[in-house]
């Protein structure tokens, strides 16, 4: 697989965990350690389910999908936050967007 | 080389760490990383210098060469040897220093943590006036054993600012020197013994001049462990010296162990009784 650094991420995009960061949990929610840029993010329980799916490669699209059954909100405004959050994750190294085509092969 | 703050050694085992007299250069060369008083060399060794004071060599972290040179008191020496030089020797072993002055509560130790000016001395020391004894000042070595967090006692000096001193009702002058030309002093309090004291709890502390009165509360999740930068001592040195992982995890072991609380203090005055209650309050529950 690819990555896709540039790209703007969008429904159709996968991602996935960046391989240079390290998870942990403390009281069930999940903090994570990027090993490129140093910096760690604490997740609330919401993030923290998001972070597990993203354990193996999804669509942006297939995460919010799953954010929206466990949570109930309007699908769209779902969409438009987690493509938010997405962004920070990867500009900060701790995910990544890859290439679909090359993963599907 | 004396170190009169120390506590007794309670173990019969060979010294796993030597400190001794000998050449210190004064600066290294081609070091790969360097600050103020401190550098790192390429073979992992840490130079922690100060002009005209001292100058300590940390070698495989467990050598310590004090500069033959080096003419201060004893009370000066152990001041950096117990601050940086410590910092340097327990990051370079992959014990993880928790920035913190710790006291004991009942049979288990209790580290009031915070970065330097909120008042995690004034604390130990308001809670050693009222009896407790000291486990350390400013750093607790934390050793994971058998799934409890391991407190390895220190130095029993704390190291007070003048306003502190003041604070705890001490003659600022009554003090000993820590450092030259330096304006915090120090007050030697009753310390433990050599061994390991269990960690109950974690009082993380901070001053907000909105408040009147102290408040108290349980930390969880991620947040009782960041800032990370205010729980380790030392830390940048301590990612130099290829601790960046380990630091975390030993964080996120530590807060799966001990239970890690806030304690806000007002800025003015208040009733330093109301803290020790608080204090001893996180021991309690912690059993």
């Amino acid at each position: 697989m690819r990555t896709m650094p540039t790209d703007t991420l969008t429904t159709d995009t996968l991602v996935s965990w960046h391989p240079e960061q390290v998870t942990a949990a403390v009281d069930g929610q999940v903090i994570v350690m990027g090993l490129i840029q140093g910096q760690y993010v604490g997740l609330d329980d919401i993030g923290s389910a998001l972070w597990t799916l993203l354990e193996q490669p999804q669509t942006v699209g297939h995460v919010c999908d799953q954010l929206a059954q466990q949570y109930r909100g309007d699908p769209g405004v779902i969409a438009s936050d987690v493509l938010a959050f997405l962004e920070e994750l990867r500009a900060i190294d701790l995910i990544q967007a890859l290439d679909a085509d090359s993963s599907a092969s | 080389m004396p170190l009169p703050s120390l506590p007794a050694p309670t173990g019969h085992g060979e010294p796993d760490l030597t400190l001794s007299r000998g050449p210190v250069p004064h600066r290294l060369q081609a070091p790969v990383w360097s600050s103020h008083f401190v550098e790192i060399g390429a073979d992992g060794a840490v130079l922690v210098r100060v002009p005209d004071v001292v100058g300590f060599l940390v070698r495989d972290g467990c050598k310590v060469i004090l500069d033959e040179d080096c003419d201060a008191e004893t009370s000066v020496i152990e001041t950096f040897l117990f601050s940086t030089v410590a910092g340097a020797v327990l990051h370079r072993r992959g014990i993880f220093p928790l920035h913190a002055s710790c006291v004991m509560v009942g049979d288990v130790a209790v580290a009031l943590a915070g970065v330097s000016g909120r008042g995690k001395s004034t604390l130990a020391g308001i809670m050693s006036m009222h009896g407790h004894d000291v486990v350390s000042d400013d750093i607790c070595p934390v050793a994971f054993q058998n799934g409890r967090a391991m407190i390895a006692p220190g130095p029993c000096r704390i190291r007070l600012w003048p306003d502190s001193a003041t604070l705890l009702g001490l003659s600022h002058e009554a003090l000993d020197v820590g450092r030259p030309n330096h304006p915090k002093r120090v007050l030697s309090a009753r310390g433990t013994d050599g061994a390991p004291k269990p960690l109950g709890a974690v009082v993380r502390v901070a001053i907000d001049r909105r408040i009147e009165t102290p408040i108290l509360h349980r930390l969880s999740g991620p947040s009782a462990i960041t800032p990370m930068e205010e729980l380790v001592y030392r830390a940048r040195l301590g990612r130099r010296l290829d601790r960046r992982v380990g630091l975390f995890q030993d964080l996120v072991r530590l807060a799966a162990l001990v239970p890690i609380y806030q304690l806000i203090r007002p800025e003015g005055s208040f009733d330093p009784a109301l803290l020790v209650d608080l204090v001893r309050s996180t021991a309690n529950s912690a059993h």
